[in-house]
């Protein structure tokens, strides 16, 4: 929690109250709302629309419909179905991130003069004609400045140019018809097909090894040997490819099939049935926001993967589940410890003895409560704690 | 670079040290940047008036897809928040929790249901009950909960006996009720228990017979 509080006093948040409020500069401080997700309080990435009209960060949203099958805003029944890229306000959101730094420090610079004026101005229409002719004269003296408005430009024009093409490519597709398993888009003869197969293709077998040396393998770029595809290529091509992975209903599936389909997508395969369902379900989130993102946003497969592993490994750190779930190592790796304490305990509760030499950490820890060593429980506690 | 979690509940803390014009603040309360404090005055025009009330805040992991968890820290006289643990019965706390509802939001929602109790869906029966017996006696109840616990107004009133609180008034009930059945020699504190228990209060009072109260008494 130390690195937490220490990340939280270092960290640099970007926010709409960086603006001046509206009475001294109107409607920047809205802009600049207007351009972040609510749900995460960021600039929009990704950002996607649903059916009401509401919009938000593509992963923020898809997380969420994980959770709740509404729009956060209005309240109104959504699905992913409803899902619609939102390609102007990237086009705008892109546009800002440039010009932000920019225009906050004019609005400072125009409240500090204000301020430095006897006669501050009080009405909106004052305050433009103050306005006007300190911009014209920022643009045509400072050339940096100017070189800014000119790249807004031209980086806009491109992106319109790649964002065309997927949407003409979607207008071909006629035959497509949604999955009403996965709400894929399928073409209309292999329907029947897709849903025999389980709205997925097969593969292979399965393995037991360690979740970090798992985790490993996946970023050292070593394919278990049932991957026959070349990984490199298929990544690629992924990326190109556009298509966004199908919703999975993991209560009908059983853990190995859970498990080939991370495998499929080199994802690693240890865990219990729960952590497994929660790395499938968080990857499908993760690879269709990152598709819902104009093409030179995109992240790589492998970005995609560490940030996994980050939300992983941020999940495991609080709950009790990671603690118990690593019961025999953590009892093989504190075994004189625990002895130590049975000993200590040993006199009081003869009775006690067997339950507290095989018994979870946990319960042993409040049996260990009268006794004298309490300070070794602490230690050990926070040792794994921190792993 | 961190979590995503960490960085939004950054943002509402600093938009609450930003906001000057509304009565919310958050503080730390320990470490830990998902363990905070809510504060915020009582809402004007309810019993809660000038009292001051803290809100005891845990931001769970899958924040901001599952609620906050809150619960007062100041003890608070309201149907919908519990005597005893201070756990609040609000929808958006449980089902109807939106993740583009914010802290400070959540706040001023705690706030105002303060302003608006809602006895049929209570979190403490026995309040809820006060409530729809009689207003004014639970008005009464709640002021002066306010005013021991929140620093609410009238505390000047109290000075002759600070530190000392009027268990009768604290349970809402008359002094002359309470003082007719010690006087059977009953220990007082058991008499506030049992009428407070009964709800002997307001129209309840001529609808309970002695010999019923004198048999919990007994019990």
């Amino acid at each position: 929690m130390n690195g937490a509080i220490d990340s939280l006093l270092t960290l640099e948040v970007q926010d709409p109250t960086d603006f001046p409020p509206s009475s001294e500069t109107p409607g920047l401080r809205e802009l600049d709302d207007a351009l972040r997700c609510s749900i995460c309080g960021e600039l929009y990435s990704a950002p996607v629309s649903l059916s009401c009209g509401h919009t938000f960060c593509s992963l923020c949203l898809r997380d969420n419909l994980s959770h709740k099958q509404e729009c956060p805003t209005c309240r109104q029944a959504a699905s992913e179905s409803q899902i619609r890229k939102n390609i102007m306000m990237e086009d705008a959101v892109k546009a800002w991130n440039c010009a932000r730094p920019l225009v906050l420090r004019w609005s400072k610079e125009e409240v500090s003069r204000k301020s430095r004026s006897s006669t501050p101005p009080r009405s909106s229409s004052a305050i433009f004609a103050h306005r006007s002719p300190k911009k014209k004269r920022k643009i045509s003296h400072e050339d940096s400045d100017s070189d800014v408005v000119e790249l807004v430009g031209s980086q806009l024009q491109k992106s319109r140019m790649n964002s065309n093409k997927p949407a003409s490519a979607t207008m071909q597709s006629k035959d497509l018809v949604d999955c009403p398993l996965c709400q894929k888009k399928v073409p209309m003869k292999s329907i029947n097909q897709h849903i025999d197969a389980q709205c997925r293709s097969p593969t292979s077998s399965t393995s037991k090894g360690k979740q970090k040396s798992d985790w490993q393998k996946v970023f050292n770029g070593e394919s278990s040997t049932s991957n026959r595809s070349k990984g490199k290529e298929k990544a690629r091509a992924e990326l190109e490819d556009a298509e966004p992975l199908p919703k999975v209903s993991y209560s009908v599936l059983s853990e190995k099939r859970i498990r080939e389909m991370l495998r499929d997508h080199n994802l690693p395969t240890t865990g219990d049935k729960e952590t497994l369902i929660f790395r499938h379900s968080r990857w499908v989130n993760l690879y269709n926001a990152n598709l819902d993102g104009s093409p030179e946003l995109r992240k790589s497969l492998e970005r995609l993967r560490q940030e996994l592993k980050k939300i992983e490994n941020s999940r495991s750190n609080g709950t009790k589940s990671q603690i118990v779930s690593d019961v025999n190592a953590y009892q093989k790796a504190n075994k004189t410890a625990f002895e130590t304490l049975v000993e200590a305990a040993r006199p009081k509760n003869t009775s006690n003895k067997t339950r507290s030499t095989s018994v979870a950490p946990n319960s042993s820890e409040t049996e260990k409560s009268s006794s004298p060593p309490v300070v070794e429980v602490v230690e050990v506690l926070t040792v794994s704690a921190g792993e | 670079m961190s979590d995503a979690r960490l960085r939004r509940v950054n943002k509402e803390i600093a938009d609450c040290k930003n906001d000057k014009a509304s009565s919310v603040t958050i503080d730390l309360i320990d470490n830990s940047p998902f363990h905070l404090k809510g504060s915020f005055t009582g809402p004007e025009g309810t019993p809660y008036e000038g009292g001051h009330f803290e809100v005891d805040i845990v931001i769970p992991e899958s924040y901001p897809f599952q609620p906050v968890k809150m619960k007062f820290i100041t003890k608070v006289y309201h149907p919908n928040v519990s005597s005893a643990s201070g756990a609040i019965c609000l929808d958006i706390l449980k089902d109807a929790w939106s993740p583009v509802l914010t802290l400070k939001s959540t706040l001023i929602s705690l706030q105002s249901l303060l302003c608006s109790p809602e006895p049929n869906d209570p979190q403490d029966a026995e309040v809820a009950k006060h409530y729809m017996t009689s207003k004014t006696s639970f008005e009464e109840t709640a002021r002066y909960w306010t005013m021991i616990y929140a620093g609410g107004p009238g505390k000047e009133g109290l000075k002759g006996s600070p530190g000392l609180r009027d268990e009768v008034a604290m349970a809402g009930l008359e002094k002359a009720h309470v003082d007719k059945f010690e006087a059977l020699g009953f220990d007082r504190s058991k008499v506030i228990d049992v009428l407070r228990r009964l709800n002997y209060r307001g129209a309840n009072v001529p609808k309970i017979n002695d010999d019923r109260i004198v048999e919990e008494l007994l019990k």
